[in-house]
């Protein structure tokens, strides 16, 4: 059973067992960002994952990750079980991401990913990249390159996505509920990928308040103009579909539920129909809105 | 009784109150069960207590009448260790009740009397005879049911004079008397309330029989005072006559009413129009409350509540477990009515329906103060 952790600690660890010179480098996303930002709200004192996403930037940045990887493997970083090199770049669907333990600690690892190129058009897209001891694998998520507009800053100094870009990523990437499911169950259940990351939109927006939800459309507007200049009435107009799939089907709404329980909410009693009204609330305040100002642009 | 009898409005009010005091009894004193003998209404498993429930006895000769059935029942039945008579004796005070149980127990052979016992609910007050634990245990059972029952009744006598049109042209009267307006030509409340001449006279000779009515010389009228007979009725069926609805935030955050009254301003949905503390705090700047425990709005129509729930849409009717409402719509059956006021987007409902607001938030102090606010507005003592 995973231990909470608390996410200031987790911030704390990350910033001292990285070297100062490459802390510019990254930015923290997932749920390890979205818990600190909302660290005290959360019950029970900390976070139930020792995952900590880290998208290396700036963007095409393969070289920086590279030197990163190495940097830290060099400073005794250690590689988890399932991240071990590959003979050549090919096929890419074999090679394993990079995820590495602290020199000294098994109380979070970090996963490196790529900062998308805005030419980037495939929802992901595997770039390999070569270590000394052989090939690994850094994802690169199109959408994530959202999270890089308004990067907050935490008390150590580490950025990390701000939750209405992580939001707005995983509305993104998700434009229907799809049939992929997550490697791991979550307290013994198997979920689709879909639900939990759409799942994380509502569970952000309702750790947030009403106005600050709002707010998030002059944001998501402001970020896929800049990153998206040409498609962003499109996609403005898109960002709403997956969420509405997941209201109206209740064993993927549920599904959303359960992982939040397990996570960001966990403690809270929040409940399905919660979930569904907080989704009804985020259309009608933030992304109907963006829709339609930004159809009105075209 | 026998079967295929259909009982007539006093034997099903009878069974009613039997079906009370069934699940009370069964609750706490002893295991009974539904007696078979016309005598005695209650009897325990064991046998050894019976129980005739009245509710209402009104003289001393139903008492006498009821309470010789038990007496009888004890002699004839030596087992029965305690013959109970339960009843309300709503024109009987406490006095006269021992002062006639004394005079029955004087009477009687020493093996019945002291088996026979006499639990009461009397116009002043309440007694079990003899004084003795099982006894005040009936007593207990015995006054909370027939509170329940008087209490109904009560409400039964408010609900035949107040309809949703008389409710209307009460409350223009007594808007007409907090904004110190003076008498109203009748023709005047008609149009005010929408409602006929005739309404208007009923709710007018009513008011007058409470004695809260002045009449001017010109066939005008108007409240002489803050109407505290008609206003309690009111309270009373409030929620009913104004179609009360109250909603929750579904979303399980914590609730923001101030969140809730930025967005009716941006949104301004047609008819609708702010009540409760909102409205009290235009009519009266100095209005003694902090923060806003909720929304209260009046409609003018149905259709205006379809369009507060676009305003919102995690909004829901509370169910029966939810205490605090976020929002809460009243429905007048006026038009026209509404206050405009410059800052706010959304107009104000009169002054009536944010006193009636307050009371429902148990805002009593504060109605007090609003209504003497009111008349000092308009120059008018309270």
């Amino acid at each position: 059973m995973s231990e909470r952790l608390d996410p200031r600690v987790l911030f704390q660890l990350i910033a001292s067992h990285v070297p100062d010179d490459l802390h510019e480098n990254i930015l923290i996303v997932g749920s390890l960002a979205a818990a600190y930002h909302f660290r005290d709200q959360l019950e029970f004192g900390g976070v139930n994952t020792k995952d900590a996403d880290v998208i290396v930037q700036p963007a095409g940045a393969v070289a920086e990750c590279r030197a990163i990887a190495t940097r830290l493997l060099n400073d005794g970083w250690r590689r988890k079980d399932n991240c071990y090199p590959r003979p050549a770049p090919e096929p890419v669907r074999d090679l394993r991401a990079i995820r590495l333990y602290p020199p000294h600690s098994d109380a979070y690892f970090i996963e490196l990913l790529a900062f998308p190129g805005a030419e980037q058009a495939e929802k992901q897209v595997w770039i390999p990249c070569q270590l000394s001891d052989g090939w690994y694998g850094v994802p690169s998520f199109r959408f994530l390159g959202l999270t890089g507009h308004n990067q907050q800053q935490a008390e150590t100094g580490l950025r990390y996505a701000a939750p209405a870009m992580m939001a707005l990523a995983n509305l993104l990437s998700h434009p229907t509920l799809g049939t992929a499911m997550m490697s791991e169950a979550i307290d013994g259940r198997i979920l689709l990928r879909s639900a939990k990351d759409l799942g994380r939109v509502l569970a952000l927006a309702w750790l947030s308040t009403r106005d600050e939800v709002r707010a998030w459309g002059e944001e998501w507007e402001a970020a896929l103009r800049a990153r998206f200049p040409t498609e962003y009435p499109a996609l403005a107009g898109q960002v709403g579909n997956g969420l509405r799939s997941l209201l109206d089907d209740a064993d993927a709404l549920d599904q959303a539920r359960h992982a939040l329980a397990y996570g960001l909410l966990a403690g809270k009693g929040v409940t399905a129909e919660n979930l569904k009204a907080v989704g009804a609330q985020l259309l009608v305040d933030t992304i109907e809105p963006l829709g339609q100002r930004c159809a009105n642009k075209t | 009784m026998a079967s295929g009898n259909r009982p007539g409005p006093t034997l099903k009010r009878g069974h009613e109150l039997e079906a009370k005091f069934d699940a009370l009894l069964r609750e706490g004193f002893a295991p009974v069960e539904q007696a078979v003998d016309a005598a005695y209404d209650f009897r325990t498993v064991d046998g050894r207590w019976v129980i005739e429930v009245k509710h209402t006895l009104l003289s001393a000769r139903d008492f006498y009448e009821v309470l010789l059935k038990l007496v009888f029942v004890l002699d004839e039945h030596r087992e029965i260790e305690h013959g109970v008579l339960i009843a309300h004796l709503p024109r009987m005070s406490e006095e006269r009740l021992r002062y006639e149980w004394d005079r029955l127990q004087k009477t009687l052979r020493p093996s019945v009397a002291e088996r026979l016992g006499l639990v009461a609910v009397a116009a002043d007050g309440a007694l079990a005879l003899p004084s003795e634990p099982n006894l005040y245990r009936l007593l207990a059972i015995a006054q909370q049911v027939f509170r329940e029952e008087q209490a109904s009744s009560e409400s039964q006598s408010i609900t035949r004079k107040w309809s949703a049109k008389t409710f209307e042209v009460w409350k223009v009267l007594l808007a007409a008397w907090l904004r110190s307006e003076g008498l109203l030509p009748i023709g005047e409340i008609a149009k005010r309330s929408g409602c006929s001449r005739p309404t208007v006279d009923a709710v007018l000779e009513l008011l007058q029989s409470k004695g809260e009515l002045v009449r001017g010389q010109n066939r005008s009228a108007g409240l002489a005072h803050l109407p505290r007979e008609s206003l309690r009725e009111a309270l009373v069926l409030a929620n009913e006559l104004r179609l009360t609805r109250r909603f929750v935030d579904a979303s399980g955050r914590r609730p923001d009413p101030l969140g809730l009254v930025r967005r009716l301003n941006e949104q301004k949905p047609n008819g609708v129009a702010f009540g409760g503390v909102v409205a009290a705090r235009h009519y009266q700047p100095n209005f003694d409350l902090n923060g806003l425990p909720r929304v209260d709005v009046t409609v003018e129509r149905e259709q205006s509540l379809i369009s507060l729930t676009a305003v919102d849409p995690a909004l829901r009717p509370v169910s029966s477990d939810e205490r605090a409402p976020i929002l809460v719509v009243h429905r007048s059956f006026r038009l026209d009515q509404f206050e405009a006021a410059p800052k706010s987007v959304l107009p104000f409902a009169d002054p009536a329906e944010v006193l009636l607001d307050l009371y429902d938030l148990r805002l009593t102090e504060q109605a007090e103060e609003f209504v003497r606010a009111m008349r000092a507005q308009g120059g008018a003592r309270v």
